[in-house]
């Protein structure tokens, strides 16, 4: 008889081990209460908890620790000087990585690294002519480094990791040396340039409300619209996706994603989600301003 | 309210079926961009990238200059969400689909890759049909690109927004310091039909009007794509018919 007893144990398996084999399966049976609720028990249009720190960071121009539900993205920006004919499009690059990691970088953080900068490119967050160093024909770039802390990571937290620091990043005076010059592009020659160790400038960023990244799941059959998708099961469960970049305060989007999976996604998902987007835009808005001006921002 | 210049459009040409060493390819040119893909499969799979129960998918994507970078890696990935869905994946489980996506010509302006995007979709889906790899519809799809028309210039658009429809690169470059937003959207067809909207990357600034609309003529668009890849599969049909005609 004893023998039974471990028998009937093991087929009776916890919850996280049904999570990991059928992860379908055990999303199905929440979503399908009435009313829906999700594993992580939010309601179908509700957001993941938003922490922001900003300026934790030493020997950077700004940074940014920003954590949505489980996922934490540590954002630090630094510059280096180049001329200013050799300046690019853009005057912020920007990298992505997960902490802890060796060897080449994986294809899906290559991937956001990409649509990073792009949407960086797009999004015109701040006039690069602020960082013209004066008097010099060289300027200013930015290089913002995004690195990934958890096991869980999306885009959107790194990209909000990187709108925090760069609405806390204050560039340090250059400082024209006296007695030390060197060659320019055009052979000329200039002096070398220091940066003050005291004197910053703030970053001005072209608006008080910034464009954040927001995604939704939609799903197949039903079409409900499931906003933050965060985990494997999730990710599993919900093919269809729409990301949203987006700042309050105005009608105007700067960037819509759709990736249909097997989902039919209509007109009424996109507007739904534009609606949500933009409460949730003001709302990250909020959070990181009152942590700017509470904390050590 | 849409007021589509479609004779501005850029006519499309596809041919297939010219590389020897794959089970498909398929060349397609719009504008000034021209993307060749390759399609090998159902084909043997690494153990380690065995799947089993559905075909594993490579795609590549291979650029036109320079070396791989992280851009490649942004096309692979948007390519790889269309198709996904779109191959019967477990009709041959434990193998693999090999898709090679090489840009002979871009067409895009240097800040762009829509034009990359909408083209290397639309030749990967003549690649899977010249391969025969089962498929459950058909997709293409466009890219069109709203801008600030300039005074002189007549917009399509009232409030001097003008459009392009998969543009030339000489076109790009003239509208760049202009450009409002950019949109990359895919369809999926069914019967020469639009069923569902499967990819779409719209970048810039815009409402959601503005996108709405795109989209409502990104669909007409697509339609007549599929037009003309019909028309490249009857003639590639043909063509490999020919010997019945002895």
């Amino acid at each position: 008889m004893s023998e039974l007893q471990p028998f009937a144990e093991t087929l009776s398996s916890s919850p996280q081990l049904f999570a990991r084999l059928l992860p379908t399966v055990y999303f199905d049976r929440y979503i399908t209460l009435d009313p829906p609720i999700r594993p992580s028990l939010r309601s179908p249009t509700q957001f993941r908890p938003c922490r922001i720190n900003t300026s934790a960071l030493p020997n950077t121009f700004g940074s940014s620790v920003v954590r949505m539900g489980e996922c934490i993205a540590v954002c630090g920006i630094t510059g280096y000087i180049i001329d200013s004919s050799e300046a690019g499009p853009s005057a912020l690059y920007t990298n992505v990585d997960v902490v802890g990691r060796t060897g080449p970088p994986q294809s899906e953080l290559m991937s956001m690294s990409e649509w990073m900068y792009e949407t960086a490119l797009a999004a015109n967050l701040f006039d690069p002519a602020q960082l013209k160093i004066e008097d010099t024909a060289q300027t200013l770039v930015l290089q913002a480094q995004v690195q990934l802390l958890s096991q869980m990571y999306s885009g959107d937290v790194a990209w909000a990791a990187l709108l925090a620091a760069l609405a806390v990043t204050r560039i340090p005076k250059a400082i024209l040396a006296d007695d030390e010059e060197t060659l320019t592009a055009d052979f000329a020659t200039e002096p070398v340039i220091r940066f003050s160790s005291s004197e910053t400038k703030k970053l001005e960023l072209n608006s008080e409300n910034l464009p954040w990244c927001i995604n939704f799941g939609v799903m197949e059959g039903t079409g409900l619209v499931l906003a933050d998708l965060e985990g494997r099961v999730e990710e599993v469960s919900v093919q269809g996706s729409i990301t949203v970049i987006t700042s309050a305060g105005n009608n105007s989007i700067q960037n819509l994603s759709i990736s249909a999976g097997k989902s039919l996604i209509s007109k009424d998902h996109i507007r739904q989600c534009i609606a949500l987007a933009k409460q949730r835009a003001a709302e990250l808005d909020s959070i990181l301003q009152s942590q700017i001006h509470n904390g050590n921002g | 309210m849409t007021v589509l210049d479609t004779a501005r459009r850029s006519a499309a040409s596809a041919t297939t079926s010219f590389l020897y060493r794959v089970d498909g390819s398929a060349s397609w040119k719009v504008g000034t961009s021209h993307i060749i893909v390759s399609v090998s499969g159902p084909i043997e799979v690494n153990k380690r990238d065995e799947l089993p129960d559905v075909a594993t998918v490579e795609i590549v994507v291979r650029p036109d200059t320079g070396v791989t970078s992280t851009r490649e890696q942004f096309l692979q990935d948007r390519i790889r969400k269309v198709f996904a869905t779109v191959i019967v994946l477990d009709l041959h489980p434990r193998t693999l689909i090999q898709i090679v996506v090489q840009i002979v010509q871009s067409g895009d302006s240097k800040m762009l890759n829509t034009m990359t995007l909408s083209a290397s979709i639309n030749a990967t889906y003549m690649a899977l049909l010249d391969a025969g790899v089962p498929v459950r519809s058909t997709v293409s799809a466009t890219s069109i690109i709203y801008y600030k028309t300039q005074a002189d210039e007549v917009s399509s658009w009232p409030g001097g927004v003008g459009v392009l429809i998969d543009p030339s690169r000489t076109e790009l470059e003239r509208i760049e310091q202009d450009i409002m937003s950019v949109h990359t959207v895919a369809y999926e067809l069914k019967g020469g039909k639009i069923e569902r909207l499967v990819l779409s990357e719209s970048v810039g600034s815009f409402t959601e009007d503005q996108v709405l609309e795109a989209y409502d003529s990104a669909a007409k668009i697509c339609q007549s794509t599929n037009e003309t890849m019909r028309e490249a599969v009857i003639n590639g049909v043909q063509q490999k018919s020919r010997w019945r005609e002895t």
